[in-house]
């Protein structure tokens, strides 16, 4: 996948993957790279400044929690109500795109 | 401090307090995490850090990005203040270069060297011509028999929308078209480069990205590596910008060198365009040498297979190679590169760059 692509939806990727479990930084990889089947692929590094970011706007919040099976603790995010009526539009916004430009898109 | 705590130091580099703590406790945590990861897959202890450290990519990125959400704002409001500090002090002493309020990163959504075109004219002597027309600007330094033209058109100048009445300049086209013009103009520094046109010194303000120091050198590169292999052939050097997403691979060298100095790695590669094939440096990276004498360089994947000679001519004849072999991937041989010290000197085209003495592979797989 492109990476102007991925650029111009992580906010909703992000968002979307944190919709329905508070999840830690390497489990959004994991859990975006199945739902994509591996579509989306980027470098780790940038995921933190993305989610910094979203964390700063107020969309999403983050805390530290001890690791099940010990290491370092793991800073888990959650989605804030800001954050779910924020991936309602995202959402909509995408749905509204993506039939606009299914005439465009050739056959499946 | 091991190779992990050596890439988090240097991701969060920048941030302070609470907010580096955090951001070291949640690297440190996926790094933890994607080490086990691949100790699972069958890598050793070693192996497995090198590419959980790998996955996360270059740590530079990483530290910019992070720097961007957590601590720009506060260090572009104190790079204004300095600069209203600095102006009303250099309005007293004059002697002191004035600074320049440049760098992409201080202004939105443009990439580049930047500095205002007031800045610019603060800062060049009273006799100095600045001319702007409707899609140029014109700039005459005393001594100059006629001036060089920057177009709006290309990028040199932005004075559209927000930018229009005091349009931005593109410093590295200016220093380019300066010098062909036979004005000396000079880089020097890396956190804080300043640059000298003639006799009129630009010191970018602090808080510049250090980006910024690397587009100017990057400048010095291509005027003097242009030569090199002028032919009127198809064969051209040309130097491509590499995208963030595709660093990936880092190289640190031993070079022993003074902290501060500037430095050049070049890859080259052979680039198929059109109908047309010719010899290029796809892969650069510059960097300066840190306070132990070692410098960092950056490299996209595609030069995993890199061997950096101290030999100049080695370019040269790793282009003559590219271009015979039809398929580059056919290449048992790894990339031949070489290691350039740059002196800043933007405006030399004739000088040739000094090779430095390095032999040694990458120690990426």
């Amino acid at each position: 996948m492109d990476g102007n692509t991925l650029r111009g939806h992580l906010d909703l990727i992000l968002l979307s993957s944190l919709e329905h479990e508070p999840l830690y930084g390497v489990a959004i990889i994991t859990k975006v790279n199945e739902r994509t089947g591996g579509h989306f692929t980027f470098k780790e590094g940038t995921l933190y400044p993305a989610l910094h970011r979203l964390e700063k706007a107020g969309l999403i919040t983050g805390e530290f929690h001890p690791a099940p099976h010990g290491g370092p603790p793991r800073k888990y995010y959650t989605l804030t109500d800001k954050g779910c009526s924020e991936l309602t539009r995202k959402q909509k916004d995408w749905q509204a795109f993506s039939r606009a430009m299914r005439p465009f898109g050739g056959e499946a | 401090m091991n190779e992990a705590e050596r890439f988090i130091y240097r991701g969060t580099r920048g941030l302070w307090g609470k907010r580096r703590e955090e951001a070291q406790g949640e690297l440190r945590s996926h790094i933890y995490e994607r080490t086990q990861y691949h100790l699972q897959l069958g890598s050793d202890e070693h192996e497995a850090l090198v590419r959980a450290l790998r996955d996360l990519g270059d740590p530079h990125t990483l530290h910019l990005g992070l720097l961007r959400i957590h601590s720009l704002p506060l260090m572009m409001a104190l790079a204004l203040t300095g600069a209203l500090l600095t102006g009303a002090i250099s309005t007293l002493v004059q002697a002191q270069p004035i600074t320049v309020q440049g760098g992409s990163h201080d202004f939105e959504r443009v990439d580049g060297v930047y500095i205002r075109l007031s800045d610019l004219k603060a800062a060049l002597p009273g006799t100095a011509q600045l001319t702007v027309t409707q899609a140029n600007l014109h700039v005459r330094l005393p001594g100059m028999v006629r001036p060089v033209v920057l177009q709006n058109r290309f990028g040199s100048v932005l004075q559209q929308g927000a930018y229009a009445g005091n349009p931005l300049v593109n410093l590295v086209d200016l220093a380019r078209e300066l010098g062909q013009a036979g004005v000396a103009v000079n880089v020097d520094g890396w956190e804080r480069p300043r640059v000298h046109l003639g006799s009129t010194t630009l010191d970018l303000a602090p808080g510049t990205h250090r980006t910024v120091a690397a587009e100017l050198y990057w400048t010095e590169l291509l005027n003097r590596t242009r030569h090199w292999f002028a032919s009127p052939g198809s064969r051209r050097l040309g130097l491509q910008r590499m995208s963030p997403q595709d660093i990936g691979v880092i190289h640190t060298l031993a070079l022993k060198a003074r902290p501060g100095e500037v430095f050049a790695l070049l890859v080259p590669q052979r680039v198929e365009k059109m109908n047309f094939s010719f010899g290029a440096v796809l892969a650069y990276s510059i960097s300066a040498a840190g306070l132990d004498g070692s410098v960092t360089f950056t490299l996209p994947s595609l030069a995993r297979r890199l061997h950096v000679t101290g030999e100049l001519r080695a370019l040269g004849q790793a282009i003559d190679v590219l271009n015979r072999e039809p398929d580059t991937s056919a290449l048992a041989e790894a990339y031949p590169a070489v290691v350039v010290r740059l002196d800043g000197e933007l405006s030399s085209t004739a000088k040739p760059l000094t090779p430095v003495n390095v032999n040694l592979r990458s120690t990426v797989p």
